[in-house]
């Protein structure tokens, strides 16, 4: 019964390392969305790049960051987390660069706390002079 | 839009080309509306911009406190002194009113927008000092005009028989009060606009459809803005075009005013080329600084008239805002 239990045990351990291992092996961004008081205002946002295993694992590889195709910064892939300062005030798109190539792309994406609609309007303003 | 709105649209038109090109410009426009649905409509780029971008749903009222004068090109007509000027805005999901204008947006996008409206006609205000700029100030008195001038004399000239000691005035200009009253006349119309930036090229097509003057005005504007930090600077041109009939029923002389038949003109239709420019400066949430200037020339369809004494009009007011 006890060593039932064990290997149950052990399988489940094995599904979870399956389970993480896919994860880090792609990239991720955290985070991708931020939120401003009104719509246009300039968010700053430090975000966190988890490098994929495979990358740890070999020699440092330069791994470039950019914001709609404009390099931000540069990093060796040693550490299995690096930290980048964006600022935008509107959708971006963020990418990670391998050897100059796209390996990586989201969206960054600005939500206003503000719900105000606001509307272009078709007449110049004070058009009663 | 449908292909009947279009038919109404188009019978504003007083003949049969006039009729097939509104039916053309409005069919146009439906063609343009499934492409951008309500969902991608624009949201206001520059939504800091209080004046320019206006909330969906909330009445914005901003009233201008300062000096200023719209002249008047009229014969024996006062200049407009300009104290207090009311903005109006108020915007729905499509309808909308705006001072003097209400209206339906077909499609509003980042770079694209259409309406149809129906708006008054300012050409009136030509002839009072009631017009909506001026809501707040008293019908004018002689003494309170902001031209000095001293009205113009008639000339002079020898008289005709030489036996006789009197001399013969020929009158080459006549005052408002003495022709008939003109009508205020309301306008539909459709407008286009095209942005890009913090430009915007526009194209307005007018109809008046209350049988006042049955004619038609086209207005071309370009307009720009520029940011500098607390500043907005904003110069717009735009020529107009108005028909014979509009710049007739208003400026033209015949027997319905009870002259002299040697004042009689038939008015012709005209370009006018204008210019505008409105700087203004935010002083905090609700207060904003405002200088604003505009020029246009007149064309001569509506200058010969012997109503009209000047060949432009201008406008110019400085003075804060207050947003309520």
């Amino acid at each position: 019964m006890h060593r039932q239990l064990l290997t149950i045990l052990l399988l489940l351990s094995c599904l979870n390392i399956q389970k993480s291992v896919a994860v880090t092996n792609s990239w991720k961004v955290i985070p991708t969305t931020c939120l401003v008081k009104e719509r246009g205002d300039v968010c700053n946002l430090k975000l966190t790049i988890e490098v994929p295993q495979e990358l740890l694992g070999n020699s440092a590889t330069e791994v470039c960051f950019a914001l709609e195709d404009i390099i931000l910064s540069c990093a060796q892939s040693t550490s299995e987390y690096i930290e980048v300062d964006v600022e935008f005030n509107k959708e971006q798109r963020f990418s990670v660069l391998l050897a100059g190539k796209t390996a990586y792309e989201t969206k960054l994406i600005i939500q206003t706390t503000s719900p105000i609609v606001k509307k272009r309007r078709v007449r110049n303003p004070w058009s009663l002079f | 839009m449908s292909a009947v709105a279009c038919n109404k649209m188009a019978s504003f038109g007083t003949n049969k080309a006039l009729k097939r090109t509104w039916k053309q410009i409005c069919l146009l426009g439906c063609l343009c509306l499934p492409v951008h649905s309500y969902a991608e409509q624009a949201l206001c780029a520059d939504e800091k911009d209080s004046e320019v971008c206006t909330p969906v749903n909330e009445l914005q009222i901003t009233v201008a406190l300062g000096i200023g004068t719209t002249t008047n090109p009229l014969y024996q007509s006062e200049n407009t002194p300009l104290y207090i000027v009311p903005d109006v805005a108020w915007y729905g999901e499509n309808w909308y009113l705006d001072n003097t204008e209400i209206g339906y947006q077909w499609q509003n996008t980042d770079d694209f927008a259409m309406e149809t409206f129906v708006s008054i006609n300012g050409e009136r205000g030509n002839f009072s000092r009631g017009f909506a700029t001026n809501v707040f100030l008293p019908e004018a008195s002689p003494g309170d005009s902001l031209t000095s001038d001293p009205l113009p004399s008639l000339p002079e000239v020898p008289a005709l028989d030489e036996d006789s000691n009197e001399t013969v005035q020929f009158a080459t200009n006549i005052g408002v009060d003495d022709v008939a009253e003109r009508d205020w006349a309301i306008d539909a119309g459709v407008r286009f606009h095209w942005y890009k930036n913090d430009s915007e090229w526009s194209l307005s097509l007018l109809q008046d459809i209350s049988s006042v003057h049955k004619g038609q005005q086209a207005i071309v504007t370009y307009r720009h803005k520029y940011h500098l930090a607390d500043w907005m600077i904003s110069p717009a041109f735009s020529l107009a075009w108005k028909s014979a009939n509009l710049l007739d029923y208003y400026y033209g002389i015949d027997v319905r005013d009870g002259v002299s038949e040697n004042l009689f003109y038939d008015a012709k239709a005209g370009f006018f080329p204008s210019v505008r420019v409105s700087v203004r400066r935010r002083l905090n949430e609700n207060w904003q600084w405002l200088i604003f200037g505009k020029y246009t020339h007149l064309d001569k369809g509506m200058t010969d008239s012997p109503l009209v004494e000047e060949s432009e009009r201008m406008t110019f007011f400085t003075g804060v805002t207050y947003r309520f």
